[in-house]
C-alpha cells in the first residue's frame, strides 16, 4: 500500500529548483533519496513534513491530500542532519516532548521514554543535555525522540553525514534493527551509495532537481540509467561510442581508437553510452591469452596509483582512458609501478549500457 | 570623575540627602519615572516581541521598511520624537482624540508619560529581542512541529525559553532608556513631573545644590536595578547556545 505519494511536485528555494517530482513510498518501506549535496533533497523532506509549501503539485500521505495540512497533524516526524535536540531539555525531556503534546498520562510517558531510551542503548544519558552528548548520541536521542509519537513517516536528513566511521557504522545498525521490528515508512535523504545500498529497499537518485532514476539498490549501482546516474553512482568508466558492427549476441562499439565489445546487439551506427565499473576491470602486465571470446583487452600504461586501505586505484592512459580498482592481495601484492605498460581487462558482460539505441 | 564629583558632596553631607531624599516631590517623581518606564516596558514586551519575532523569522516584501521604521527613534533629537508623539496623542491627535472621547488624556498625564518612553525605547527593545530569536534555529521549531506542536506552542516551549536572556536585557535596555528619558517626555507631560524633568527644574531654578541631590538618588536607585537585573539574566537562560 502506498504511504506517501508525491505527484508533479515542483518548488523553487532560494538557489534550489526542485523540478515535477514524482515519487511514492511504500508503507514499511526504506526509501533512500541519493543525490550530491545542495540537490534540494532537505527542501523536498521539509514540502513532505508540510514546514514549507510547494509551488505545484500534490503530497498524499496514507491516499490523503495534504494540501493544507500543518506540519503537527501530518504524522511524519523529521530528524535533521544536526540533530537539532532542544538544548534547553534533557535527553528524556526531549523524548517526552511529543507525547507530552498529547497530553498522555505522566506514567505512560514516562514508561515509553524509558523504553525508547532502553531500545536505543542511552539509558545512562537519560539526565543529561545535548551539549554535553556526543555526535552518535545526539543523533540516537533525536531518533528516539522523532519515534516517541508513533509517527506513520520518518524523515531523515542525512543522518550520518556528521559521524565518524565507527560511529556511522553502528548508527546504520541501528537504523537497520529499527527497520526490521517497526512498521515504519523511512525516507532517508542521503549522499553517500554505502548508506543507500546498506539501507535502502528502494532508491531514488536525484539530480539537478530532477528524479534522475528509481530502482532497487542493485539497478541503481549495477545498471544506471544514464551517464549522470552512472558518474554519480561511482560508476568510474562511463564512455560514449558508436556501434561499429554486431552478431550473435555481440556488439562491437568503437570509442575514439578503441573497441570494446558488449554482450547485447545493438543497431550498427547507433551511438550509446556504456559504464564499466571500475572493480571488474583487471590490470595485468604481460600480453594475456583467452580462451573466452567475450573478453575485452586493452593495451594502455598506469598513469597514477593511488592507495586505499586494502585497495589500489589506477588511472591507466591508452586509446581510452580507464580506471581500475584492484585489491592490494591481488596478483600477490605486486601493483603495477606508474608508467608500465599493461593491459586493462574486463569480460564484455560487465559492459553496462547506460543509454541510446 | 563625574560620578565622583556627585557622590563626594552628596556623601559629606548627608543630612541635606536625606532631606532630600523624603521631600514629596522627589519621591512622586521618582516613583512616577520608574512606573511610567516599567508600564511602557509592558506595553513593549506585549507589541514588541510578536514584532520581533515576525522581523526575525519571517520575509516579506516591506521588511525592509519596517526594520527602518523601528529604528527611526534611534536617529531623530528626541526633541523631534516628542513632537511626534505629541502631535499623535494630544487630544486632537489622531490617537489622542479617540481616546480623549472614552476619558484618558495624554497631554500633561501620566498616560502621556508612557507613550513618549514607549516611542524613545522601543528600538532597544525590538532589536535585542529580535536578535535573540535570530539566534535560536529555525529547525528546532520545525522538529517541535512534526512532534505536534502549533505554530504559538513551538515559540512558547522553545523559542521563547531559548531567548530569555535576550528577553530580559532588552528589557532592561528599554527600561533604562525610559527612565533616562526628558525631551521626548516633557513635549507631552511637563507635568507630572518626572525624575529628569525634576533635575532640570531644579537645576534651572534652585541651583546646582538642589538638583544634585536628585541626581544622586536617580543614580543609586538605577546601579541597584541594573546590578540586580544582570544578576537575574545570568542566572535565568543559563542553558542556553553556549552549550549546545
Amino acid at each position: 500500500m502506498t504511504m506517501i505519494a508525491l505527484k508533479d511536485l515542483s518548488a523553487a528555494i532560494g538557489d534550489f529548483r526542485l523540478d515535477n517530482i514524482n515519487l511514492e513510498a511504500g508503507d514499511g518501506e526504506y526509501l533512500v533519496l541519493l543525490g550530491p549535496s545542495g540537490a534540494g533533497k532537505t527542501v523536498l523532506l521539509e514540502v513532505i513534513a508540510g514546514l514549507r509549501s510547494p509551488d505545484t503539485g500534490i503530497v498524499t500521505i496514507n491516499r490523503r491530500d495534504m494540501a493544507g495540512v500543518p506540519p503537527e497533524h501530518r504524522g511524519t516526524a523529521l530528524v535533521y542532519q544536526d540533530y537539532s535536540l532542544f538544548p534547553h531539555m534533557t535527553a528524556a525531556e526531549n523524548i517526552a516532548y511529543g507525547l507530552k503534546l498529547q497530553k498522555r498520562p505522566v506514567l505512560e510517558i514516562r514508561k515509553r521514554v524509558d523504553a525508547l531510551l532502553a531500545d536505543f542503548g542511552i539509558s545512562s544519558l537519560k539526565d543529561r543535555y545535548p551539549g554535553s552528548l556526543s555526535g552518535g548520541e545526539q543523533q540516537r536521542v533525536a531518533i528516539a525522540r522523532a519515534l516517541a509519537t508513533a509517527p506513520s513517516v520518518l524523515l531523515l536528513d542525512e543522518p550520518f553525514a556528521s559521524l565518524d566511521p565507527k560511529t556511522r557504522d553502528e548508527c546504520i545498525r541501528v537504523m537497520l534493527e529499527l527497520k526490521d521490528t517497526r512498521s515504519i515508512t523511512i525516507i532517508q535523504v542521503s549522499h553517500s551509495g554505502d548508506e543507500a545500498y546498506a539501507l535502502a529497499d528502494r532508491v531514488d537518485v536525484i539530480l539537478g532537481g530532477r528524479l534522475a532514476q528509481v530502482g532497487t539498490p542493485d539497478d541503481i549501482f549495477c545498471h544506471p540509467v544514464s551517464p549522470e546516474v552512472a558518474q554519480f553512482v561511482g560508476m568510474e568508466n562511463v564512455l560514449t561510442g558508436t556501434i561499429m558492427s554486431n552478431g550473435s549476441g555481440r556488439s562491437w562499439i568503437s570509442i575514439g581508437p578503441a573497441a570494446i565489445l558488449l554482450r547485447a546487439e545493438y543497431p550498427r551506427s547507433a551511438r550509446i553510452s556504456i559504464g564499466i565499473p571500475a572493480g571488474c576491470v583487471r590490470v595485468v602486465s604481460g600480453q594475456p591469452v583467452f580462451n573466452d571470446p567475450g573478453m575485452n583487452c586493452i593495451p594502455c600504461h598506469v598513469r597514477r596509483v593511488t592507495l586505499g586501505k586494502d585497495t589500489a586505484t589506477l588511472r591507466l592512459e591508452g586509446a581510452i582512458p580507464l580506471t581500475a580498482v584492484m585489491r592490494q592481495t591481488d596478483n600477490d601484492g605486486q601493483i603495477p609501478l606508474c608508467g608500465m605498460p599493461v593491459y586493462a581487462v574486463f569480460k564484455d558482460t560487465d559492459v553496462r549500457v547506460l543509454s541510446g539505441a | 570623575m563625574a560620578l565622583l564629583s556627585i557622590a563626594v558632596p552628596e556623601l559629606s553631607d548627608l543630612s541635606h540627602l536625606a532631606s532630600v531624599a523624603t521631600e514629596s516631590d522627589v519621591i512622586e517623581a521618582i516613583l512616577i519615572t520608574m512606573v511610567a518606564a516599567l508600564v511602557a516596558v509592558f506595553f513593549l514586551v506585549i507589541f514588541g516581541t510578536p514584532l520581533a519575532y515576525v522581523l526575525a523569522r519571517s520575509t516579506f516584501r516591506w521588511k525592509g521598511i519596517v526594520e527602518n521604521i523601528v529604528d527611526v527613534p534611534l536617529v531623530l533629537p528626541h526633541t523631534v520624537a516628542g513632537l511626534m508623539v505629541y502631535l499623535l496623542f494630544m487630544s486632537r491627535g489622531p490617537i489622542g482624540a479617540p481616546f480623549n472621547s472614552i476619558g484618558i488624556v495624554f497631554e500633561d498625564a501620566f498616560p502621556g508619560i508612557v507613550v513618549a518612553m514607549i516611542f524613545v525605547s522601543s528600538p532597544y527593545y525590538i532589536n535585542a529581542v529580535r536578535e535573540g530569536f535570530e539566534k535560536v534555529p529555525v529547525h528546532l521549531e520545525n522538529v517541535a512541529r512534526t512532534l505536534g506542536a502549533t505554530r504559538f506552542h513551538a515559540f512558547r516551549s522553545i523559542t521563547l525559553p531559548l531567548s530569555t536572556r535576550h528577553l530580559l536585557s532588552g528589557s532592561l535596555l528599554a527600561w533604562g532608556r525610559a527612565v533616562g528619558e526628558f525631551a521626548a517626555v516633557i513635549m507631552i507631560a511637563y507635568f507630572p513631573m518626572v525624575a529628569s524633568t525634576l533635575i532640570y527644574q531644579r537645576f534651572t531654578t534652585g541651583g546646582l545644590a538642589e538638583s544634585r541631590s536628585v541626581a544622586f538618588i536617580m543614580i543609586l536607585i538605577c546601579i541597584a536595578v541594573f546590578v540586580v537585573f544582570r544578576w537575574l539574566t545570568r542566572t535565568v537562560g543559563g542553558y542556553d547556545h553556549d552549550r549546545a
